[in-house]
């Protein structure tokens, strides 16, 4: 839990230096590589198989099913 | 405009110049290779050639076509870019209580600057009655011009949109600094790469060829809007091509030449624009309500406005 | 220059407003809209896993699985304020799994496998359907059922996105329930049930930030919830004081996690390349904690290839009832040898290109993963020998219409 309260005290230091981004000024951010899944079919394999093979999962989604995977 | 007189040594410079929007344009671009300048120079071209193609009233195969040639008579659909231009030019007929109207370039056909006859008050009032925003029936994403005759015309801000949309593919192609030029309306992409703004002449409207003010711009649109570009002196009177909506005539005791600085050249444009249709006293009042850094000229050759306090 | 320090007039807002919704204006970065054109995909993979090494395993058979899985994807708008995706994916698997491990011969842990190599199907068909109520606001509906021979499972999820762009922020937040069924096949191995069921709930708060041009960051906050039958039926665990050592895989009966995933995303222009570094924090009630760093670098090159190189470290700290082997019963009867339970760090590397011609979208993807213990963060005493290594390699295409 040490981590998770510097990254957040970090994200609110950085959160204090946001400048501003016009709409028409955020074209590097709208490029498909800059995306939160950058391969959505890819990123859904890529979970399912972790899922399987390790004890964690989970994370910003409304989720899935599981499976009876060994 | 002045050539960049610092040239840093990692970037290639180049300036590009075509024919588009019924003027000479150029691109001034910075990038890391001459392959990246030239890449987003096509790219850039490309797009202020699509938009030209698509709003053009001159192209029989326009959207702009379509809507006109069904004037009087049946609904037209339109895409959504045309719906939120159409949208824009909605907004800018509000704010500049019916001023700013995409219909009133009919009246063009009643005014030959090249003539130096002006037009009879009958020709000017015929053409007056197929002109009106509130003519048309705007419902997204359908469109109808209510009189047979009516005509939409993007002119008024075609050119200031297309250089804002080249400005973002360049951005898209990673170019950070430079600037996008369409026959005088410009929007600044960013510095020269050692962070100096880009210097830019604004006209002399009695002496075009001449700078009256020098601004500096780092980023952003640049548009200028003047008495000087097409006009007539009969009997010693002063006739441009700026027509007032309302009246059919050309705007009378206006300003002699207008410039705004805006995020966007787009804005930049309009409040220009609208500024010399309101007419030296009440455009100055717009500008300065509008809270842009601008410049002013009256027809008596008095400089003002926020950007010329600030180069002082 | 801007020396203008006037709060901006009403005019000006109008026509800013009605100029941000120009697509020549703002791009791609234009606000929430469905997706423009229908958008087919479909992408093959083959995984397969190694063997174990041979002074790890004990009879059976070390041939481990190996996946094909076929994914189809469509994604349409319908009407103007709508969009549709669909994802199906068929999983055909083959081969055995771990099934129990004992002591060897110095007191090691050896792993069994299950006997003959088992080959089963797996259909999972998910849904989204993404309501765009206005430009800042989306409202998604998440429907998918999935089906073995030997489990199904169906979920149902909402989910929340607004955007408030003068905050250059995002706020998310979705809930998701899962109702599993098992049913167990007797086959060349004992099961222990017949049929059981677990749900799950879980909900989710998260958090956008645009830093500036070229940076953004997300972090969320996700807890699920598990109840039912979470043990494996396969599976078995040896307690070598028992006169039958072998006993049923037995884990409780509930679970509670805790997951916070922070995302960042950052662009570097002068050579057109995103850098990705993703973190979750994942902890439970089994006493599992485990931390998963990704590093992506996105590298354009020219305007049409992409090449994607990724690097995953992970690691877990063992469920609090797991041992290798068992030298007598818990007091709480609990018993499992899942190496997934087990402490142990994994290494990843997964490169990627993509090659995009007119509407087409090509990709080929591969993945080499090794699980280990002394990859773990933490020290570990006696590493699980059922620890995976394994190769996915994939190929596919997104079509636009």
């Amino acid at each position: 839990m040490k981590i998770l309260t510097a990254i957040l005290c970090g994200l609110m230091l950085t959160g204090c230096t946001v400048s501003k981004v016009e709409p028409w000024d955020r074209q590097y951010l709208a490029r498909p590589e800059m995306a939160w899944d950058a391969d959505a079919a890819s990123a859904a394999y890529q979970s399912h198989v972790y899922f399987s093979k390790e004890a964690s999962n989970g994370g910003a989604s409304a989720g899935a099913g599981g499976c009876g995977c060994n | 405009m002045t050539k960049p007189d610092s040239h840093s040594s990692d970037h290639v410079y180049e300036s590009i110049s075509f024919h588009a929007m019924g003027g000479p344009c150029e691109l001034k671009l910075y990038a890391p290779t001459r392959g990246a300048v030239q890449a987003a120079a096509d790219a850039a071209i490309a797009e202020v050639q699509r938009i030209e193609k698509s709003y053009s009233r001159y192209r029989d195969d326009s959207i702009i076509s379509a809507i006109n040639n069904a004037a009087g008579k049946n609904f037209t659909a339109v895409d959504e870019e045309t719906a939120a231009l159409l949208d824009y030019a909605h907004a800018a007929f509000e704010q500049s209580d019916g001023l700013f109207d995409i219909t009133s370039g009919v009246l063009r056909g009643a005014w030959d600057f090249k003539s130096g006859v002006l037009p009879s008050q009958k020709r000017v009032s015929a053409l007056r009655q197929k002109v009106g925003w509130q003519k048309v029936e705007w419902r997204p994403p359908n469109i109808r011009l209510q009189q047979a005759g009516m005509e939409l015309d993007f002119g008024g801000f075609g050119k200031e949109y297309a250089a804002d949309a080249a400005a973002r593919v360049c951005k898209e192609q990673g170019i950070e600094h430079g600037l996008v030029e369409l026959g005088g309306d410009i929007h600044v992409i960013g510095p020269h790469p050692d962070g100096s703004p880009w210097r830019v002449g604004l006209r002399d409207p009695r002496e075009p060829e001449k700078a009256i003010h020098i601004i500096s711009v780092r980023q952003g649109g640049l548009a200028s809007s003047g008495d000087y570009e097409r006009f007539m002196v009969v009997e010693g009177r002063r006739y441009c091509h700026i027509l007032n909506p309302t009246t059919g005539w050309p705007v009378t005791e206006a300003l002699a030449a207008v410039s705004v600085l805006a995020p966007l050249c787009l804005i930049a444009g309009t409040g220009a624009t609208v500024a010399m249709l309101k007419g030296e006293q009440r455009g100055q009042e717009w500008l300065a309500a509008l809270g842009l850094p601008h410049m002013w000229v009256t027809s008596t050759g008095e400089l003002g406005g926020s950007l010329v306090a600030a180069g002082r | 220059m801007d020396n203008n320090k006037k709060a901006q007039s009403s005019a000006l807002l109008a026509l800013t407003g009605a100029a941000l919704a120009l697509p020549g204006i703002a791009g791609k970065a234009h606000a929430a809209a469905p997706v423009s054109e229908p958008v087919l995909s479909y992408h093959a993979t083959r995984y397969s896993e190694a063997r174990l090494d041979s002074d790890k395993h004990l009879g059976g058979d070390s041939e481990r699985y190996e996946i094909d899985t076929h994914q189809l994807g469509f994604a349409s708008a319908i009407g103007k304020q709508t969009d549709i995706q669909l994802d199906l994916m068929v999983e055909s698997m083959s081969g055995a799994s771990p099934w129990y491990v004992q002591p060897g011969a110095n007191n090691e842990p050896v792993q069994a496998m299950s006997g003959a190599s088992i080959k089963e199907e797996r259909v999972d068909l998910q849904s989204r359907f993404n309501r765009f109520v206005n430009t800042e606001t989306v409202a998604s509906l998440v429907l998918g059922y999935s089906d073995e021979d030997d489990y199904s499972a169906a979920n149902i999820g909402f989910e929340f996105e607004k955007t408030l762009p003068q905050n250059q922020l995002t706020v998310t937040a979705g809930m998701g329930y899962s109702d599993d069924e098992l049913e167990p096949t007797q086959g060349t191995t004992a099961v222990s049930v017949t049929s059981a069921e677990k749900d799950s709930l879980s909900a989710f708060v998260g958090l956008g930030f645009i830093l500036n041009a070229r940076t953004a960051v997300q972090t969320s906050l996700s807890i699920t919830d598990q109840e039912g039958f979470l043990s494996d039926p396969y599976k078995l665990a040896y307690i070598a004081s028992l006169a039958n050592p072998l006993v049923s895989d037995n884990r409780p009966n509930d679970r509670r996690q805790w997951v916070w995933l922070t995302k960042f995303r950052h662009y570097v222009p002068s050579v057109n390349a995103a850098v990705h570094a993703d973190y979750r924090y994942f902890d439970d009630d089994w006493d599992i904690e485990s931390h998963t760093l990704e590093l992506g670098w996105y590298q354009n090159l020219g305007n049409t290839l992409r090449v994607d190189s990724v690097l995953r470290y992970y690691s877990q700290t063992a469920a609090y009832f797991y041992a290798p082997f068992y030298l007598s019963p818990r007091s709480d009867g609990l018993a499992s040898s899942d190496y997934r339970l087990s402490p142990y760090g994994a290494l990843s590397l997964r490169l990627r290109v993509v090659k995009s011609l007119g509407p087409w979208q090509l990709s080929a993807q591969w993945e080499g993963y090794e699980a280990k213990a002394s990859h773990s963060l933490k020290k570990v005493d006696v590493e699980s020998p059922g620890l995976v290594e394994f190769n996915t390699f994939s190929i596919g295409f997104d079509r636009v219409f």
